[in-house]
């Protein structure tokens, strides 16, 4: 009895555990390694600390968001404008069948890396409250800037804004 | 023993709960259309306008109007 009780109770705890808090401006953006289905050679890992240095726009989308569509052209223009300055998109897929990623890719071609997390586990990690979201993150590896949803002006003048500053322009 | 027996019951209790909540990216089959509340946002404003003008009453739903349904 006392060995059942205490088995539950440390399910209960790591359940408890598990609840971890969203990823706020300020925090250290939680590492991630995810398989490149798109713009990567030979299909290689995304790995986030790979980036340490550059100012990253980590984008979170899926196939059947429709905000997400519209964001597309504005991260390639973002690419096209600050490539040079040390800027990049990591855009992490999120849908669970890889087809639907790649049609929507073909329709909405893009320079950018593409990472996959069918099973949404570094989405939980960061703890995502829509889709999209967008986290900035700069050289240091800290989240500056957090965005959910996308606004065609709003958040296009935000972002631009945000990585004009982080890269120093 | 009582309370712990007591306690057990409550956490197993909390764990049977058949409820989860919906992550924003699990949203695939809800964000489709047809599993919107009302599928045709523009043709129901539309009726919504009808209805209450006819009903010659407005609700929440409605903006002004006087009756006529053509405001």
């Amino acid at each position: 009895m006392k060995q059942i009780f205490r088995r539950i109770s440390a399910i209960a705890l790591l359940g408890a555990a598990s609840l971890t808090h969203a990823v706020e401006p300020g925090a250290s953006a939680p590492a991630f390694s995810l398989p490149g289905i798109a713009n990567v050679p030979d299909d290689k890992a995304i790995n986030l600390a790979d980036y340490r240095g550059q100012v990253v726009y980590v984008d979170f989308w899926a196939s059947w968001c429709g905000p997400c569509r519209r964001s597309f052209p504005k991260m390639q223009e973002l690419r096209e404008k600050f490539g040079e300055w040390g800027f990049e998109v990591i855009a992490i897929n999120l849908d669970e069948n890889e087809r639907d990623a790649q049609q929507f890719l073909n329709s909405h071609p893009v320079d950018f890396p593409i990472a996959w997390d069918p099973k949404g586990d570094v989405a939980l990690e960061y703890q995502l409250k829509g889709m999209p979201s967008a986290y900035i993150v700069d050289q240091q590896g800290q989240v500056r800037q957090v965005v959910v949803g996308f606004d065609d002006y709003r958040d296009a003048t935000l972002i631009e804004d945000v990585v004009t500053q982080l890269i120093g322009l | 023993m009582r309370i712990k027996t007591l306690t057990l019951l409550g956490v197993l209790l909390v764990s049977v709960s058949a409820c989860t909540q919906v992550q924003p990216w699990e949203r695939n089959y809800l964000a489709r259309p047809e599993m919107a509340l009302e599928p045709d946002p523009m043709g129901a404003l539309l009726r919504s306008h009808i209805h209450h003008s006819k009903e010659a009453a407005s609700s929440v739903s409605s903006g002004s109007g006087g009756g006529c349904g053509c405001n």
